[in-house]
């Protein structure tokens, strides 16, 4: 009986013992948090079907200098001083946050001064923060369905990120702090057979005493990590399935598509693209990266007003060149 | 033990178990159980990557008495009309299965055929594909919906209640879907991830080696195969039907059309609620004679006959007339 009592007491010194460690290496119980993505920020409204959507009106990111980003009653960002209803032609834009103009003034935007260099064209700014290529599917589906004209291009554009978003790997769903659960998760994607299976949004709630125990918040990341192992392994393939399936749609609605890199693109994906033909417009160089002072918002944040003009300038001349305009 | 002593007990225990083997394998086909085999196409069907199959364009035969021509145009649809009317007013698209198709029974014996003589200015348009589940039928009235061209004022979904399973793609029903490409073909299903629908692209079972020559494989493979799904999916295949049966609805609206889900066999009383309590439009065109009545059935054994489509015609105009859906 002593034994027992010592071993338990034993037991219960080393889990503070391990807990104050813990801490002291900077490990926290989970507080209760807000961020961007899943809800709270004002420029993004809940989706049930996408796990979220831009908020019609202004709103407010969290980079430097918090500039208004005006969203316009269907969602898409206003990309010119007001919707170009006698266009000629309508392009579709699809991306995340740097397609959106996160931190950056409407008017900054690449789809603003696409808007501005092709006067016949609508340019329609779709972009959505922290969304990946299956949630920009799923916009494009949303989009492709509702009545009226269909677009003549669909540009989706690519960043390196959108590969780990698309399978909700460890690393991203960590970033997508809720300020009811623990992780909202989006909708995401797997390979199975060689085929996509889609799974939907979910969350992921905090384990009990893990908002009071670092030990807890280490034992749920470890138990997190082990059972998502598999997502990074298939986020290439899931992403060029997407890929495949964006290009199919688009031409099943009598479309064209082109991807425009970004940023970082893997190349398996490049050659996956080339392979199947899908037009490829690389803008990616220089990379936003390369000189922080020059092409981030703040020297710190997305892209800035800046990189977004060079963006433009690309996409108008090669998407011309290439006669998709 | 000796060497010789040793090697003699292991010849023993492997002509033993050779002999088991053997006798379970004659068992096993005088009970029934032939080695699964790969079947010859139908020629009324294709494979489809993401649909799993569709309809062939051209004629094609059932596997019913009579194996009346059932004829289906170069886009897919059964014909549903002497020529496509193309200057109609509305544009009705009608989803379903075989029996929304008219499997076994003549163009113009098939309840899309019938409409269209009802409503001279309406297009009817029969995309019914024999063994497909609501999931299948969604997948194909979106890429419909994608289509250029005006989108359809309405929508009619014909429901039956083997559509359940279907929808989960159960063993029992994928057993059935014998394929010339490997052993069968595991139509696109959907499953169930914290009460929200997951989706599962359609895949082919290979068979596994000797599966074609021995019956003992085949039994094996069917056990694996049942212990595979019951440890993958969740089960409740009426809530999947259900969340399937709201997405289709609101998908269609959002294209500015609307749905009407035609209940032609079987509805369970859950999927009934779920209509009710989601304000979705339908109508219960269910004959309590079929199946039983032989009138009711292709050479009184197969799927819906003439009689019973000219009944589910006048049920489908009575909802949309009343429920003013053409207007």
């Amino acid at each position: 009986m002593r034994s027992l009592a010592l071993g338990l007491v034993a037991l219960l010194f080393s889990l503070a013992l391990g807990e104050v460690a813990l801490r002291v290496v900077g490990y926290r119980p989970r507080g209760t948090t807000t961020a961007a993505g899943g809800n709270a920020p004002d420029w993004s409204a809940g989706d049930p079907a996408l796990a979220w959507v831009n908020r019609p009106g202004i709103g407010h990111p969290d980079e430097p200098g918090r500039v208004p980003m005006t969203f316009w009653p269907d969602g898409q960002r206003a990309s010119a001083p007001e919707p170009k209803q006698s266009a000629s032609r309508r392009v579709v834009l699809l991306g995340c946050s740097f397609t959106q103009g996160f931190g950056i003034a409407d008017d900054e935007t690449f789809a603003w001064d696409l808007n501005q260099a092709f006067p016949d064209v609508r340019f329609e700014n779709w972009g959505v923060g922290g969304y990946g290529t299956y949630q920009a599917l799923l916009l494009l589906e949303r989009l492709l369905r509702e009545p009226g004209r269909t677009p003549d291009l669909v540009v989706y554009n690519f960043i390196g990120d959108h590969t780990k978003r698309n399978v909700a790997s460890y690393r991203w769903i960590k970033s997508l702090k809720s300020s009811t659960a623990l992780y909202n998760v989006p909708p995401r994607v797997g390979v199975e057979d060689g085929g996509l299976a889609t799974h939907p949004s979910q969350v992921v709630d905090a384990w009990p005493l893990e908002r009071h125990s670092a030990w807890v918040v280490v034992l749920h990341d470890a138990w997190l990590r082990w059972r998502l192992r598999e997502r990074d392994r298939q986020k290439e393939e899931a992403t060029n399935l997407l890929l495949e399936r964006l290009d199919r749609e688009v031409r099943e609605a009598g479309s064209r598509f082109a991807v425009v890199l970004l940023d970082d693109m893997p190349p398996e994906i490049r050659e996956f693209l080339d392979e199947r033909k899908v037009p490829l417009v690389d803008c990616s160089k220089p990379s936003y990266k390369t000189d922080p002072q020059k092409y981030r918002v703040g020297g710190v944040g997305h892209p800035n007003g800046a990189r977004n003009a060079l963006w433009a300038e690309c996409m108008g001349r090669e998407l011309q060149a290439r006669g998709l305009l | 033990m000796g060497g010789e002593a040793l090697l003699r007990s292991v010849g023993l225990a492997i002509a033993a178990l050779a002999l088991a083997l053997g006798v379970g394998e004659v068992a096993l086909r005088l009970l029934g159980v032939a080695p699964g085999s790969p079947a010859a196409a139908s020629d009324w069907g294709r494979d489809d990557a993401i649909l799993g199959w569709t309809n062939r364009p051209g004629v094609g035969h059932p596997s019913e008495p009579g194996h009346v021509p059932m004829t289906f145009w170069p886009d897919g649809q059964r014909a549903s009309s002497p020529a496509p009317k193309l200057d109609a007013r509305r544009r009705v698209v009608v989803v379903g299965c075989s029996f929304t198709q008219g499997f076994g029974v003549a163009d113009a014996e098939t309840f899309t055929w019938r409409l269209n003589e009802t409503y001279p200015d309406v297009r009817f348009e029969n995309w019914g594909v024999g063994g497909y589940s609501t999931y299948q039928s969604l997948l194909l009235l979106e890429r419909l919906l994608r289509a250029p061209g005006p989108k359809p004022d309405l929508v009619v979904y014909g429901f039956i209640g083997d559509h359940v399973r279907r929808n989960l793609a159960k063993l029992r029903y994928v057993q059935q879907l014998k394929s010339a490409r490997g052993l069968f073909v595991v139509p696109p299903s959907v499953g169930l991830e914290s009460d929200a629908l997951a989706e599962h692209p359609a895949r082919v079972v290979a068979p596994w080696p000797s599966e074609q020559s021995v019956a003992w494989t085949r039994v094996l493979h069917g056990a694996w195969l049942w212990l595979h799904e019951h440890r993958q999916r969740n089960r409740d295949d009426v809530l999947a039907t259900n969340l399937l049966i709201e997405r289709m609805d609101r998908e269609v609206r959002e294209a500015g059309a609307r749905l009407l889900v035609a209940i032609l066999s079987d509805l369970p009383s859950r999927t009934d609620a779920f209509l009710a309590e989601q304000k979705i439009a339908a109508v219960n065109c269910i004959v309590p004679g079929y199946p039983g009545d032989p009138s009711f059935q292709v050479g009184g054994v197969g799927h819906p006959s003439g009689r019973l489509h000219a009944l589910w015609s006048e049920c489908v105009r009575r909802a949309l007339d009343a429920q003013g859906l053409l207007r």
